[in-house]
């Protein structure tokens, strides 16, 4: 099971000019969903990238003193 | 004056000053106002066409006293409304609404209403003229434009793409947009297994629904889940390839049929030399082309600097018109779907939020080819009440007449009694006479069509 890494946040829209439309409840739920499970596939390829970035500079500069392999 | 239809957003109003189109922004969206001037996105969004430019005029113009600003939008020539466009325009109107939004984020900006009404046509290509739907964005907000943005352009293009395009015309009844839960239902149900429109519109129907059908009490339904700019960029791209996906139907599935014409090649240089010879011995700048069908005599009118409106009942002719001008990048002429025998109404609120297409169509010149045989024939329109409507529309008129025994009529007139006794030339030198005095008839060679220039008398 996919858990949804939602995090839950009070609406306080209103008072500022910023919304005078209805967002509509439904509308703003199903679209913070849809956003979470849309990004699912960016945020892997970015952890992917970043990890074997981390990697690739770890071997170039933590080590230099490692003789390399005869 | 203000504008009868600019009363929903209270951050301020459009208004007419000694007939000058003026907007006056409001105290209560002061904030709102200045950090959309410093964030860059006016200048970003008008330097690339997408927003109507405005030049900031002294204050002492507001019509209220709860004034922050005034200023002065470049004014539309013509206004139109999203049922009278093809399924090519209001697809590339909301293409263009997508971008807008992608260009708001990247400069901590938000387009905070998403109604394809705040969009217009200059010429052949779309613009947002709403100038006050910018406000700082609060990234872990959701976009609340996105049910506006669904109903108002996902659902119909939808519903025009994958059921009829005649649905496009659903927009003039549900002026705030198509409810998700009837485009759902009249969509096809392969549409679920189509990602964009299964989340935008299947799925997003059912969270409205199961919204609804919750107590208004219940803290679920106060409670929103927090978004990042991935997210919000994702939206948008997810948007843009759900609307990009849709295509314009096949032409079979088209209502109507683009009108075959049977001049010979004579007949058509003459009639093509004749009106040349007519739109340049006529003043004015605006040219209604009623009944454009392929639009050739509009981008004649448009090739001697004239702003065209080509309107014809044909939503194939008219998208194919516009794909055509927006390919060739004309755009002094705007392509229309209307029916001249039934103009759209006025509608909204008091009957004056969306003014009716004869008010809004007033023309220098009416060109009239090839039309009044399907008008006093087709539709059983009276020759005189015609010239009424014409004489409406513009000071001058070039009228085609079609004879009752050219092909063309004599089409519209198979198959039924022929109850137009008065359907000849002078029946129509008669009913012109009322409104207008014949200026010029020129017969059109190898044809018994004749082309008229008329000048309005009242």
């Amino acid at each position: 099971m996919v858990v949804l890494p939602i995090v839950v946040a009070k609406s306080s829209h209103g008072g500022n000019g910023e919304l005078y439309i209805d967002p509509g409840t439904g509308s703003l739920i199903i679209q913070a969903i849809i956003a979470a499970l849309i990004t699912i596939p960016v945020i892997f390829r970015n952890a992917i990238r970043s990890g074997v970035g981390r990697l690739r500079r770890s071997s170039k500069t933590d080590h230099p003193e490692v003789d390399p392999p005869a | 004056m203000r504008d009868p239809g600019s009363y929903r957003d209270p951050s301020g109003f459009i208004f007419r000053r000694e007939g000058v189109l003026y907007r006056q922004v409001n105290r209560s969206f002061a904030e709102e106002w200045s950090a959309f001037l410093a964030s860059g996105l006016y200048r970003d969004l008008t330097e690339h066409g997408l927003l109507v430019r405005h030049e900031p005029e002294s204050k002492a113009l507001a019509l209220s006293g709860d004034a922050e600003a005034v200023i002065r939008p470049h004014e539309i020539r013509f206004i139109s409304y999203p049922y009278e466009w093809s399924f090519t325009q209001l697809r590339d109107a909301a293409l263009m609404t997508l971008e807008i939004q992608e260009r708001a984020l990247a400069r901590g900006q938000i387009l905070r209403d998403a109604t394809p009404f705040n969009v217009q046509f200059e010429g052949s290509a779309p613009i947002w003229i709403d100038t006050l739907s910018f406000a700082p964005l609060e990234v872990a907000r959701p976009w609340p434009a996105y049910r506006q943005f669904c109903e108002g352009f996902l659902a119909p293009l939808a519903l025009m793409a994958y059921r009829d395009p005649r649905l496009g015309l659903l927009l003039a009844d549900l002026l705030d947009g198509i409810p998700l839960e009837l485009a759902s239902r009249l969509m096809p149900g392969r549409t679920r297994f189509r990602p964009g429109l299964a989340a935008h519109l299947h799925l997003h129907a059912a969270a409205q629904r199961q919204a609804r059908d919750r107590r208004p009490s219940s803290p679920v339904g106060r409670r929103t889940p927090a978004m990042n700019l991935t997210r919000h960029r994702a939206i948008v791209s997810s948007l843009r390839k759900a609307v990009g996906s849709l295509r314009t139907p096949p032409k079979g599935v088209w209502e109507e049929y683009t009108r075959v014409t049977s001049y010979s090649d004579a007949a058509a240089r003459s009639k093509a030399a004749l009106v040349d010879e007519l739109l340049k011995g006529s003043e004015g700048r605006t040219v209604l082309d009623a009944g454009a069908n392929d639009g050739t005599f509009s981008q004649m009118a448009a090739s001697q600097g004239r702003d065209v409106v080509a309107l014809d009942s044909d939503r194939g002719s008219i998208d194919a018109l516009y794909r055509h001008l927006r390919d060739i990048g004309q755009s002094t002429v705007l392509p229309l779907v209307a029916d001249i025998a039934n103009p759209s109404p006025a509608l909204g609120w008091a009957g004056e939020e969306r003014r009716s297409l004869l008010d809004r169509l007033q023309v220098d010149l009416v060109l009239c080819l090839a039309l009044v045989h399907h008008l006093a024939i087709g539709r059983n329109v009276p020759l005189p009440m015609i010239f009424d409507v014409f004489a409406r529309l513009g000071r001058h008129v070039i009228l085609e007449w079609v004879p009752k025994e050219d092909p063309m009529a004599q089409y519209l007139l198979a198959g039924r009694w022929d109850v137009f006794p008065t359907y000849t030339i002078d029946g129509l030198r008669r009913a012109a006479s009322s409104r207008f005095t014949i200026v010029r008839e020129s017969p059109i060679d190898d044809s018994a069509r004749v082309l008229l220039n008329l000048e309005r008398t009242t």
